[in-house]
């Protein structure tokens, strides 16, 4: 038998949408196989069919393991070999690891949950997964990246034949990701085959064997990645080609505009960081995940306290006791996590925009909606967000659209100093490209702009200088001229201090 | 600094049981009397009917949901039972007949929320009202006198000096801790509450579970129905009017999460204890019935403030 | 049984005089089928009673009594339910308006604030009667009669009784309805008028507002009992009465007083959980009422405007007759 997951001429037609449109996909026993394509492409849709939680049109057949599989539910997918580790990371926060992991196919003993199996069990999967946390910790009080984890350890302990991971590292560090490549290879080893969605090119050629491409529900055609490279998988998924994944546009850099001094946080997650950005710089901050990065970035802000530090604002000194002090002295922060702090998911595009700089937006004291609409129109053109008007939903826009919707919202503000924090993060290529051409624009114009990411590459080619954190320390700075990816892994890692 | 993470989480979440103590000794020191075997019967009695009630809202509750009915249910079943309790049927039928009534209301309420998928307030708001109609329909609006000898003696007597009541509650304490703590069932209760997305795609049957859940509010409602009519001699049809927000402050006063997936059964009942105390204490101290409200309220705030920052993640 | 058929023929006279007065044919016995017959001749009267509630046995009954007595009269009677609720029964109070009721009977929710209501009503020429409570200052607000019982009165019975069962001196305990309620309010005032006289009756605690409720007040009992030495508890409705009967255990030697004579406190003074309460008649109130719209309608003038029903007290030795 040849493929152990065969879907052929799959449709899926949502009100209005044809999501899918005759599509297919093989994957065979023990291969790691991608799933590529923009937001919108299809892949999440086509997985969700695979797990029963959307129907597919009439027509079309699944084959599992040589048979026709159906499934009408998360869980008689599971029954048959199936398991899914979702992008939107639903752990249940309230509770423990042991608990999350077994949830839904409890260890039993005389008819009641064995506690004691269970724990035991989590501790072993913990351990094999080089993972330090103890099973009974409640997920509220892991990081981010843990839980992610957990959320693999969770699929792999299903004993499924094929799992589906959706942005399994959107969230981890590199050391975590060589780890969980480490168990993909382990099954893969054992005749599991994983089917791998990432928009990280990095990844898609240093674990899949194998790669499908989508294209607006379409399928465009399937490789062996060893034959591919990445202009060619590119052009594939957007349909054209694109040159220059990076592109970097020259600023001429000035003074500094932005300084902070020793910022020290109350809760000791940041230990004395400073740094100063220029007019017309790109600031790269790198690190692992729980560096202390974001940390030190929404302790400027105001949003947490510092027991010490200074901020300086284009020379003057800011009191920073909550965001609007340093949001009225020109400097905005895009959060990472823009559907928690960035976004009002359920209002209007036009709305969104209109958040933060409402001041400019008033006629008489009051909301005036035209000029809204009008300033809104300006940015959905200037940024190229894809939406069929202003009035839509930003719930309803994929996710790169939506963080230039949280980008629009900060520049209408027409901040001088910009901080983005992951601002590519779950988003495609065409859209990551958007930004850091957006990017090379603001320094063009004189702003200056600092960027966190835990794409090392990503860094290496939109930044003029990359600062290190690691450990709520600064580890380390590295000019544009001196950039490799081996340099800022060891200061990320801390090997040299 | 772990270790006084700790020590700061420890607190927080026996705080409500300090609380309780410090109610305790407060109360005793100001009114000895409060303190007498007799009034700390009548105390167990009166936590009994609302304890009960908690009970099932915490399964609701834990399990992300949220009842508006149960105090129609009760009187509702209280009617069933006092009609049914006139002597012309052994015990066993009122009690298993208002049961089966307050289960049937429950089950409305869980298919309604989880298949109808409407807003559990919704839903519950509308068939507490519906409820409170039917309890008047069925007795015309007048109260059902002339229940038997023998059912009023259920809530009248002891056992081993220990009221009936409290017995019964005991009972109820003992069943819903184990189901929470130990079975398959409660940790899916959990899980549905904690994040219903989740339990889902990790194969939970979450319509089934949150169905159940008002079904056991449900069921624990006509229990108390029948009870009731047992204590008070007659079936009101206006009886336990807002018992259901007795209930949700019992249990939000113990540590039970409104967003759901939180909550530990013996919070509930030092909650359930709390609230009767302060009844009980102010009543003994002669203090007016319009403090208490003030008292009560104060406490459910203080309650849900001490929830919200304990859960705040660690930052 | 007895006593109210003979008020109710006592009415029928007077109303068959009153007829009499303004032409009606006289009636030997019952003038009041003959009311009927009059209506009937021209249509019969359509008449709407707004009850506060129809939660209780007191209000059930002023229903019942009201519908008995439509019927024999030969009007249309709407019994509706404002729910406790001020806004609701001045909306069932406009639409009955302009629904063409010819009067209106109603027991107001809140006694200043159905006043405008009842105003503009009257002046559309409907006839607005009160019954078992007045609107504040009816006389000036579009009413033409009420039918009621005091609930002054009433609680000074209540308290009498009590008083004179202690021997003027003892420890007391008052349980009320809802704080703001008017009835409790004037009951209220009754206890005090009575307690004037009785300097050695003591309220040991607070009155307690235990919401009309038999738990509650069972509750808040059980409390006190365990505290304090109470020799009568007196309770402002007979449902709470029960409650403080449940919790002092029957024959206790406390003596225990409620209001409205409903079959749940007939059932506790019968087996000695509470001593006695004040009958409020409210069937009467209802009966009288429909009676003085009808002859509002017919024309007809009445012998006074503020129609009181007595209240009685019953304990065991006459609850067989009120049964």
């Amino acid at each position: 038998m040849e493929y152990i997951l065969e879907m052929k001429d799959i449709s899926k037609t949502f009100p209005g949408v044809k999501a899918l449109d005759h599509v297919q996909l093989q994957v065979r026993p023990g291969e790691v196989h991608a799933l590529m394509g923009e937001n919108g492409a299809g892949k999440s849709t086509l997985m969700k069919i695979l797990m029963g939680i959307y129907t597919k049109d009439e027509g079309g057949e699944i084959l599992f393991d040589g048979k026709p599989y159906r499934a009408s539910s998360p869980k008689e997918a599971m029954d048959q070999g199936v398991a899914m580790i979702h992008q939107e990371l639903n752990p249940i926060l309230d509770m423990t690891v042991f608990e999350n992991i077994f949830v839904g196919r409890e260890l039993k003993k005389n008819g009641l949950v064995d506690t004691k199996a269970e724990i035991q069990e989590a501790q072993r999967l913990i351990a094999e997964c080089g993972l330090h946390v103890s099973p009974k910790e409640r997920l509220r009080n892991l990081t981010v990246a843990q839980c992610q984890l957990i959320e693999i350890i969770k699929a792999i302990s299903l004993n499924a034949k094929v799992i589906i991971m959706d942005e399994p590292t959107a969230a981890i560090t590199d050391r975590e990701v060589e780890l969980l490549f480490g168990h993909i290879r382990r099954l893969t080893a054992q005749g599991v085959a994983v089917i791998y969605i990432s928009h990280r090119m990095d990844e898609i050629f240093s674990i899949c064997d194998r790669v499908s491409v989508y294209r607006d529900g379409q399928y465009i055609g399937s490789g062996d990645t060893k034959d591919m490279d990445e202009a060619q998988l590119i052009k594939m998924m957007v349909g054209r080609e694109i040159t220059d994944v990076f592109p970097k546009l020259e600023a001429e850099i000035g003074d500094v505009v932005f300084e902070a001094k020793n910022i020290v946080r109350e809760d000791n997650k940041v230990k004395g960081v400073s740094f100063a950005v220029r007019k017309g710089e790109i600031l790269g901050i790198g690190g692992l995940v729980g560096a202390g990065r974001s940390e030190l970035v929404e302790g400027i802000f105001g949003m947490h306290k510092l027991s010490e530090g200074e901020i300086f604002v284009k020379g003057k000194r800011v009191q920073v006791h909550s965001p609007k002090d340093i949001i009225k002295e020109g400097v905005a922060l895009i959060t990472e996590d823009r559907k928690v702090t960035g976004l009002n998911l359920s209002g209007s595009v036009n709305d969104n925009i209109a958040m933060v700089a409402i001041e400019k937006l008033l006629t008489g004291g009051l909301y005036n909606k035209n000029k809204a609409r009008s300033a809104s129109q300006e940015y959905i053109e200037k940024l190229n967000i894809k939406t069929p008007s202003g009035d839509q939903i930003v719930g309803n826009l994929s996710g790169g659209n939506q963080q230039k919707v949280v980008i629009a919202k900060w520049l209408l503000n027409d901040p001088d100093i910009i901080i983005l924090d992951e601002p590519t993060r779950g988003i495609d290529v065409g859209a990551k490209r958007d930004i850091y051409l957006l990017l090379g624009k603001l320094v063009q114009q004189g702003k200056a702009v600092v960027m966190i990411s835990s794409e090392i590459p990503e860094l290496m080619g939109v930044c003029d200088r990359i600062m290190v954190m690691c450990e709520g320390n600064l580890s380390g700075e590295v000019a544009r001229d001196e950039f490799t990816q081996e340099r800022i892994m060891t200061l990320a890692s801390a090997i040299e201090v | 600094m772990k270790q006084k993470k700790s020590v700061k989480s420890l607190i927080s979440e026996y705080f409500i049981f300090v609380i309780f103590i410090a109610l305790v000794i407060v109360l005793t020191c100001l009114k000895p009397s409060f303190i007498q075997p007799s009034n700390l019967v009548n105390i167990l009695k009166q936590a009994s009917i609302n304890g009960i009630l908690s009970f099932g809202m915490m399964f609701v509750i834990i399990a992300g949901g949220f009842d508006m009915s149960v105090g129609s249910t009760v009187a509702f079943t209280g009617i069933v039972a006092a009609l049914l309790g006139q002597g012309q049927y052994p015990l066993i039928v009122p009690l298993v007949i208002a049961m089966l009534a307050g289960l049937a209301v429950g089950v409305i309420n869980g298919v309604g929320v989880s298949i109808g998928d409407l807003p559990p307030f919704i839903m519950t708001l509308g068939t507490m009202t519906a409820v409170r109609g039917l309890a008047l329909l069925l007795c015309n609006g007048k109260p059902v006198t002339g229940i038997s000898q023998e059912y009023r003696a259920v809530a009248a007597q002891s056992f081993f000096g220990v009221p009936m009541l409290a017995v019964f509650l005991v009972i109820v304490i003992a069943i819903c801790s184990f189901v929470l703590a130990k079975t398959v069932y409660g940790r899916r209760v959990y899980a549905c509450g904690g994040n219903l997305q989740a339990a889902r795609v990790s194969g939970i049957n979450t319509t089934l579970i949150r169905i159940s859940t008002f079904s056991i509010a449900g069921l624990l409602a006509g229990l108390c129905g029948f009870l009731m009519t047992s204590r008070v001699t007659i079936g009101q049809p206006t009886a336990a009017e807002s018992y259901e927000m007795d209930a949700i402050t019992a249990c939000v006063v113990g540590g039970v999460s409104m967003s759901g997936g939180v909550g530990k059964p013996w919070g509930v009942v030092v909650g359930c204890l709390l609230i009767t105390v302060i009844a009980n204490g102010l009543d003994i101290m002669g203090v007016s019935s319009h403090w208490q409200k003030i008292v009560k309220g104060a406490i459910i705030v203080l309650a849900v403030l001490i929830d919200v920052k304990g859960k705040r993640k660690k930052d | 049984m007895s006593k109210k058929r003979f008020l109710a023929m006592l009415m029928a006279g007077a109303m068959a005089l009153t007829m009499t007065a303004c032409g009606s044919k006289p009636a030997d016995e019952g003038g009041a089928a003959d009311g009927g017959d009059d209506a009937s001749a021209g249509g019969a009267h359509k008449i709407a009673l707004i009850a506060q509630h129809q939660t209780n046995a007191f209000q059930i009954a002023i229903a019942e009594a009201a519908e008995a007595k439509a019927k024999e009269m030969g009007v249309e009677l709407t019994i509706l339910s404002a729910d406790q609720d001020a806004a609701t029964q001045i909306s069932q109070i406009e639409q009955c308006v302009s629904e063409g009721y010819e009067a209106i009977l109603f027991e107001p929710v809140d006694p200043d604030g159905l006043r405008d209501a009842a105003k503009s009503a009257a002046d559309a020429g409907v006839v607005m009667i009160n019954i078992v409570s007045a609107c504040t200052d009816w006389q000036n607000c579009g009413i033409s009669a009420v039918s009621y019982g005091n609930n002054v009165k009433a609680g000074e019975t209540e308290m009498q009784q009590v008083a004179e069962l202690l021997g003027g001196k003892g420890n007391i305990a008052i349980l009320t309805g809802p704080s703001g309620d008017a009835g409790g309010l004037q009951r209220m005032e009754g206890y005090e008028n009575v307690l004037k006289n009785y300097p050695d009756i003591k309220q040991v605690v607070a009155p307690a507002d235990c919401q009309w409720d038999t738990a509650q007040a069972q509750a808040t009992v059980e409390s006190w009992l365990s505290a304090y030495d109470l020799d009568a508890i007196v309770c402002q409705n007979d449902g709470m009465a029960v409650g403080a009967g449940n919790a002092a255990g029957a024959n206790s030697g406390i003596v225990i007083a409620g209001v409205d004579g409903t079959p749940d406190g007939f059932e506790a003074i019968k087996d000695g959980r509470i001593t006695g309460t004040v009958s409020q008649n409210g069937a009467d109130m209802a009966a009288n009422g429909i009676e003085a719209a009808v002859t509002l309608l017919d024309g007809g003038k009445l012998e006074t405007t503020e129609i009181i029903t007595d209240n009685t007290w019953i304990d065991a030795n006459n609850l067989a007759d009120y049964e």
